[in-house]
């Protein structure tokens, strides 16, 4: 590159762009990327509409979606090295453990894996931690299964055992603790099992002989069933387990079938044999045999409810369910005697009087709702962005942004004074929100739209992102736009154009401060544009074209040897030196090219090829002084007028 | 598109992927060297942004400086973590490079030097330069990216050139 006089700053810019060009990404990678984003999006945004989940980080983690773990990395490491060490002890080897970890039921090296599983509960863990290694085991068994289906083969049964006896174990260590953790527990175990039987669902199209499979299904069925019995009612989901476990060692102890004493099953090592009794929480409407037909009264807060039960957290945390009767009382305030379960709402307070029956049933007796008053916020500001139907966004007076969801629900009330009726970007709102305790985005429950007030003219900034002769609109920074009206009036002043710039000068990608006003209709009306087009960074490059494509494309090499490719549109000016008669552009010809800086890492497109006037060569004639001044007035197209001196010289 | 965002909507993430993700993946390329190293830089900060949306953390405005900084956050882990985490340059990234054989090896050599140079600033001062110079952002859109003040970003960018011009311009060179 020739460049005169250029200052350090420069050079050091000249150094910088050197690093400028990257090779163009890879596209079948950018699509994978692109798929795994929205991919994980999808799951999250599935996993959202769910309810009962806890939130935060740790939830997320739980909540990845069946097989992420994929296969071997179900087996956290160090549980891995703890397992290695036991196998090691016992003459195997690292290589043969890892191994393992991918083998399926019925290979040599499956009973090195379950091996190392059972070793994992030699550690000294808490129970949540065996709950979730167990759970992370469970996992495995699906993923087995699905690989044994999809080769083939059949699956044992004591694989089905073992996952049975895992299923089995989560519940039990879940009930052995106290409520806070078993909610936990079961919160994840529910997780757990709607992906294995969502799995075992789509294996069932996989093959003709699904009886296995459907049996698993029921089996995962029942499972789930517990884990909401845990969830609704955890005294009874303790005596449930109890007992099952009880008749479980019962059979045990007679030494008939122990499903997990098969050869690829190690004995359950450490695993609790009986569920430990937590204590605390009984009452005396939890004694069924002892105090049958003894009303009760129980205060909390409605947690579900339908036709046929309702839930009440109480204020111990645990949930009690009692059956609604048509002799059930229900008592609202302000309904009168018309109240029904429909008018029952999640979140009401309530007290309840209920009675066990002869099964040990609470069966509501009456409810009494104190309903919930919930706790509205206001908050006014300008709308930034607005989804119909879906969210909106507004920024405060102090900028704080805020976004809340909208439903069916949300009311959008206007000013009278509102001919428009129109809630757009831009327009005064008020929005009353019920205060979200969990931290998520609130959902508006009415949203107040003040009327435009015509005559205060506002300044926003931002890029042009499209422009006509009769409306701007412009991108603002937070991603949002805004739309303007252009009219007559409105004034444009376009840096290096000076105030006589028109529509016709405004570009989409310029910065542009526009001054508006808000007429009657709402319609925001640009007063003045100030714009500040976006100067491209030209640069110019000197050198000897070694290729040319008229309206394509022009190749130079400079000075220092470097060859630079410039594209030419119909917009590229050539130009030549004032003498030069000749003006022509080929291969040879000497020329400055301009071009705009192009960040994409492009081929730059020259906005401008400067053609030197070609050196003459100095005639060699000893009478060369002597030749006759010829102009050349005008000759056939094409002709250039070189041989103009070839006829000189003959005459002479 | 933020709102849209924020409720996971498909086509508002597509449309913020398409729009950002080849700056992001040409920033982290520059500072980084190796292709799948870039990709990854850019995986993991669309992830990061899908965890912070999940979670109703994220950006409420300047998306564009909000998705650098997380780039921005996960290459400066990068570098605390890989002493000598500035590769050199990926044989694809030279193989891409459409210059003859003779100019390419001056080019490479010249790439070496700044990236080399590059290599000898503060984490930030680096960013600083690649947003300014390569990815032409004003102060203010790098101060939000890096989540400082315009002011601090000046003060980077006239340190970390006043180091390039002592290691890229010999004095010498410099009154050329």
């Amino acid at each position: 590159m020739t460049r005169k006089n250029i200052s350090p700053d420069e050079k050091l810019q000249l150094l910088l762009a050197r690093f400028r060009d990257v090779p163009a990404r890879d596209p079948a990678a950018e699509a994978a990327g692109r798929r795994d984003f929205l991919k994980q999006a999808a799951g999250w945004r599935a996993s959202a509409s769910r309810t009962a989940q806890p939130s935060g980080a740790g939830a997320a983690d739980r909540r990845v979606s069946f097989f992420q773990g994929r296969g071997f990395l179900l087996f956290p490491a160090g549980l891995a090295a703890v397992a290695l060490a036991l196998l090691m002890f016992f003459g195997g080897s690292a290589v043969t453990v890892f191994a393992a970890q991918n083998s399926l039921p019925g290979d040599v090296l499956y009973g090195i894996k379950t091996f190392s599983e059972d070793a994992a509960f030699f550690l000294p863990v808490s129970p949540q931690t065996k709950v979730d290694l167990t759970l992370r085991f469970t996992d495995r068994r699906i993923y087995e299964i699905t690989g044994l289906q999809y080769a083939g083969r059949p699956i044992p049964e004591f694989a089905i055992e073992r996952y049975q006896d895992e299923l089995d174990l989560v519940l039990a260590l879940a009930a052995g603790m106290d409520d806070p953790g078993m909610a936990i527990s079961l919160e994840q175990a529910s997780s757990h099992a709607d992906g294995q039987l969502r799995q075992i669902v789509q294996l069932l199209d996989t093959g003709p002989d699904v009886s296995v499979l459907v049996l698993l299904q029921n089996r995962l069925r029942e499972h789930v069933q517990k884990i909401e019995l845990g969830k609704t009612a955890p005294q009874e989901f303790r005596l449930k387990i109890r007992e099952e476990q009880e008749e479980k060692a019962g059979i045990d102890s007679n030494g008939s079938e122990n499903v997990s004493q098969t050869p690829d099953t190690a004995p359950t090592i450490g695993r609790p044999s009986k569920t430990p009794d937590p204590g605390g929480d009984d009452t005396d409407a939890d004694k069924p045999t002892k105090d049958r037909g003894k009303a009760a009264e129980f205060k909390g807060t409605i947690a579900a409810v339908d036709a046929g039960n309702l839930t009440l957290t109480l204020e111990d945390g645990s949930n009690r369910i009692f059956v609604l009767t048509s002799e059930t009382k229900i008592r609202i305030p302000g309904f009168g005697h018309d109240a029904t379960f429909a008018d029952l709402k999640v979140g009401d307070g309530a007290t309840v009087r209920a009675k066990k029956d002869e099964s040990g049933v609470l069966v509501a007796e009456s409810i009494d709702v104190e309903p919930v008053q919930p706790v509205l916020v206001r908050y006014a500001g300008t709308v930034t962005d607005y989804q119909a139907g879906a969210g909106i966004a507004i920024r405060e007076k102090n900028g704080t942004l805020r976004t809340f969801l909208i439903t069916s629900d949300t009311k959008i009330i206007f000013d009278p004074k509102d001919k428009s009726k129109n809630l757009r970007v831009g327009s005064e709102v008020t929005i009353a929100a019920v205060r979200d305790a969990s931290g998520g985005t609130p959902t508006a429950s009415e949203i107040a739209v003040k009327a435009p007030k015509a005559g205060k003219p506002a300044t926003y900034k931002g890029k042009i992102a499209a422009v006509d002769a009769g409306s701007l609109t412009l991108a603002l920074k937070d991603g949002s736009s805004l739309a303007f009206v252009l009219t007559g009036e409105t004034k444009i002043n376009i840096a290096g154009l000076g105030r006589g710039a028109t529509v016709a000068d405004l570009k989409a990608g310029d910065d542009a401060t526009v001054r508006a006003t808000t007429d009657e209709s709402g319609a925001l009306v640009a007063d003045k544009i100030d714009v500040k087009p976006v100067q491209p960074v030209l640069d110019r490059y000197s050198g000897t074209v070694t290729d040319y494509q008229a309206g394509a494309g022009i190749t130079i090499r400079e000075k220092n040897g470097a060859l630079r490719t410039f594209r030419i549109t119909s917009e590229t000016k050539i130009t030549f030196a004032p003498k030069d008669q000749e003006q022509i552009l080929e291969v040879g010809s000497e020329v400055t090219i301009t071009a705009a800086r192009d960040a994409s890492g492009g081929t730059p497109i020259a906005n401008e090829i400067a053609v030197k006037r070609k050196k003459k060569a100095t005639p060699t004639h000893p009478e060369a002084s002597l030749l006759p001044d010829v102009q050349i007035c005008a000759g056939p197209p094409g002709w250039n007028g070189r041989e103009v001196e070839k006829i000189s010289w003959s005459i002479l | 598109m933020l709102v849209r965002a924020q409720l996971l909507d498909e086509q508002a993430l597509a449309e913020i992927y398409d729009r950002w993700s080849p700056a992001l993946y040409r920033y982290a390329l520059r500072l980084l060297g190796a292709k799948d190293l870039a990709e990854e830089c850019v995986a993991e900060t669309f992830s990061r942004f899908l965890v912070s949306l999940h979670q109703d953390r994220g950006p409420r405005e300047f998306l564009q400086a909000y998705l650098f900084r997380i780039s921005h956050n996960w290459m400066t882990d990068y570098y605390r973590s890989h002493r000598s985490a500035l590769l050199p340059l990926d044989p694809a990234v030279r193989a891409a490079c459409e210059d003859e054989p003779m100019q390419l090896s001056d080019l490479e050599a010249e790439r070496g030097q700044v990236r080399a140079a590059l290599s000898r600033l503060t984490p930030d001062q680096r960013q600083v330069v690649l947003l300014r110079f390569e990815e032409e952002w004003n102060s203010e859109m790098i101060a939000a990216a890096l989540n400082k003040s315009e002011g601090a970003v000046k003060a980077l960018q006239h340190r970390a050139l006043e180091s390039l011009r002592r290691m890229l311009l010999p004095s010498g060179m410099e009154e050329s």
